[in-house]
């Protein structure tokens, strides 16, 4: 057994001895091409499952931060709006992990714009869409979500703003181009009126902004005082909340605090959901896809990178046969000087990799996260893990050490006299 | 002590079979210098490269130091090679990548000696050989007489038990080949058993023993003076 680790231990050192030598003797521009393909292969790697994943993360996140929040209390399926909605309300006050809630009134409701200009020309037809209402409490709704921030034109609602709305940017034809089946108002602005119809009770408001979060639960909204909004439907206490958007404490487990609201009871009277649970499985769905996608894209990518390394070590030891062939004529036994070439495979993807994680770290998540992706529907992220980043690498490795492996062997295998005479 | 016994090789090309040996036998006491010479084809390359391991005969067995070789596999082959033999060929064959003193540690490391030790036992071999100059320089920027002679402080920095070497003076000019016979005289005298393959008359003439050989079979066999060997003649 000692031998065995004494003879192992020859092997390696040998082995690394002839590989460092090789490398640091070697053409630095050969190495360097090597090198910079084995990063580009890390790259695309991590990159392209990350930029993938990274729309549907974004899109999560943006959900998260322009609605939900990080857990979402909303009505049962077969209920108008979410039952004991106070004391639902005194468990979320008194629990220390939730650092604030937003309680949120939401009534369907028809919005019309241009209808001024369709009294005086019959033949003009007002623009007419179907959209949810929110009633916030502003303080509320700015310590949860970041709506007051995403605005594009005019400005926020304020405590006095008893007469205006902010419209979510999908309900306006500039912003979020008709399709069918959809309607959105045209040529609306911050200034203009607008006429709001809850049930039987119509109202006329001023838009006092228009909002865009790449979130269309809130985009295809329409923000008003939660005041005004208990006036038009009338009879509404403060019993009454369709929603309560929860953000956590940083660091304490979402799953834990919905676990301790369920623990009260609140299940048989709301859905808690997470973000996850409440944007449905659709886009879990896509990001599992994508996920998919980028690892195929990712996987072509290994298959090409084991391809080079495999013609280089080819090139390299079928080149030097005749130096194979007296290694082993002077002693130096066939795994030794495959596992120099296996050596070799590591430095190229290890350098590789070092290069791709520093590019990885210190260029390209920094950048992404200043100026994420500006996609339809959300802001694209680079989604990479440290374990997704370790994962890959390894799979780089263990492909490279054995498309260095399989052509090392393959010439030293060859008959030690054949190799030394070039036959 | 090395012998051969019976020794055969024959290559198969498609159809056509060539014996490039044919029952050779042979024998070297230890610490004695024995030349082979012939024509080209003659097979005394075929007979090092059996002798030396490189290559297993088709039929017969070598005997070395006591011990059959034919019931070695190839990896004790390499191993016993690596412990008793060493090797000084025709064309140097110098790894690139090593310096003089890195071509020469090779066997010892491989041998399981420390670095440190490796690197000094080398050096001083390769000074022994008048290289002390020359120990940090790759084979590229050598000549050819200054690779030959790493090529032989390589083969013997280990301290083999026989010695082969194949045509060593074949790339060299004349200056350079008395230089490397005068050497191989040398460890000879210190008790090195050599074998060496030469078509140069001249230098065959400085071993103990001469085997000729001609198609693959032993001609003539003797000392320089029974075999009478003219000085500065070549086998062609």
């Amino acid at each position: 057994m000692k031998e065995h680790g004494r003879n192992g231990w020859r092997i390696v050192r040998v082995a690394f001895f002839l590989a460092s030598r090789y490398i640091a003797r070697t053409s630095m521009w050969q190495t360097g091409l090597v090198v910079f393909v084995m990063s580009l292969t890390f790259l695309n790697l991590v990159v392209v499952n990350g930029i993938l994943v990274g729309l549907i993360d974004g899109a999560m996140y943006g959900f998260q931060q322009n609605y939900a929040g990080d857990l979402l209390i909303s009505k049962l399926p077969e209920k108008e709006s979410i039952e004991r909605a106070s004391t639902i309300r005194g468990i979320v006050e008194q629990n220390d992990d939730i650092v604030a809630y937003s309680a949120r009134i939401v009534e369907p409701a028809t919005i019309e714009a241009n209808y001024l200009a369709s009294v005086s020309h019959p033949n003009i037809v007002p623009d007419r869409v179907a959209a949810s209402v929110a009633g916030i409490n502003i303080a509320q709704e700015e310590s949860v979500t970041g709506v007051a921030k995403k605005l594009i034109e005019g400005s926020f609602l304020t405590e006095t703003d008893d007469d205006s709305v902010v419209l979510g940017a999908n309900l306006i034809d500039r912003y979020f181009p008709a399709v069918i089946g959809l309607q959105t108002l045209s040529e609306v602005y911050p200034g203009d009126k607008i006429r709001i119809t809850i049930g039987k009770a119509t109202r006329e408001f001023f838009i006092k902004g228009i909002v865009k979060t790449k979130a269309d639960a809130t985009d295809l909204r329409v923000f008003m005082l939660e005041n005004q909004l208990k006036k038009m439907r009338g009879g509404l206490g403060t019993a009454n909340t369709d929603e309560f958007a929860l953000r956590i404490r940083p660091g304490k487990s979402i799953s834990e605090v919905q676990n301790d609201l369920f623990a009260y009871g609140i299940g048989s009277l709301a859905l808690v959901r997470t973000t996850e649970e409440a944007i449905g499985e659709f886009l879990g769905e896509i990001k599992d896809t994508f996920s998919l996608l980028g690892n195929i894209i990712g996987g072509i990518s290994v298959i090409v990178a084991s391809i080079t390394i495999f013609i280089i070590i080819f090139i390299t030891a079928i080149t030097r046969q005749k130096y194979i062939g007296i290694l082993k004529g002077i002693g130096l036994s066939g795994i030794t000087i495959e596992l120099s070439y296996v050596i070799l495979s590591i430095f190229y993807s290890g350098l590789g990799i070092l290069i791709g994680v520093s590019l990885l770290y210190g260029v390209m998540l920094p950048y992404f996260k200043a100026h994420p992706i500006n996609f339809p529907f959300s802001d694209g992220i680079l989604s990479v893990t440290t374990v997704g980043v370790i994962v890959r690498s390894l799979i780089l490795i263990v492909t490279t050490i054995i498309a260095g492996y399989l052509p090392a062997r393959l010439i030293v295998q060859k008959n030690t006299l054949d190799a030394i005479l070039g036959r | 002590m090395i012998s051969g016994q019976k020794l055969s090789r024959t290559f198969v090309i498609g159809q056509n079979e060539t014996h490039a040996l044919s029952n050779v036998d042979f024998s070297a006491k230890d610490g004695e210098f024995v030349a082979i010479i012939g024509k080209s084809g003659a097979g005394k390359s075929t007979l090092m490269y059996q002798l030396s391991l490189l290559d297993t005969p088709t039929h017969g067995s070598v005997t070395i130091n006591g011990i059959n070789t034919s019931t070695l596999s190839p990896n004790e082959r390499t191993k016993f090679r690596l412990a008793y033999l060493g090797y000084v060929f025709q064309d140097y064959a110098l790894v690139p990548e090593l310096t003089a003193e890195e071509n020469v540690l090779l066997p010892l490391l491989m041998r399981g000696e420390q670095y440190g030790y490796a690197l000094k036992k080398s050096r001083a071999t390769l000074e022994s050989l008048g290289l002390g100059h020359r120990l940090d320089r790759r084979p590229g920027r050598l000549s050819g007489g200054e690779q030959q002679r790493v090529s032989i402080a390589r083969a013997i920095t280990h301290e083999p038990l026989i010695l082969f070497a194949d045509e060593p003076t074949a790339n060299l000019d004349t200056e350079s080949s008395k230089q490397l016979l005068s050497h191989l005289e040398d460890m000879h005298k210190r008790g090195q058993t050599i074998i060496m393959v030469t078509h140069e008359l001249d230098y065959a003439a400085r071993a103990q023993r001469v085997l000729e050989l001609s198609d693959g079979k032993v001609t003539r066999e003797g000392t320089p003076q029974e075999l009478n060997l003219l000085s500065g003649a070549v086998v062609r």
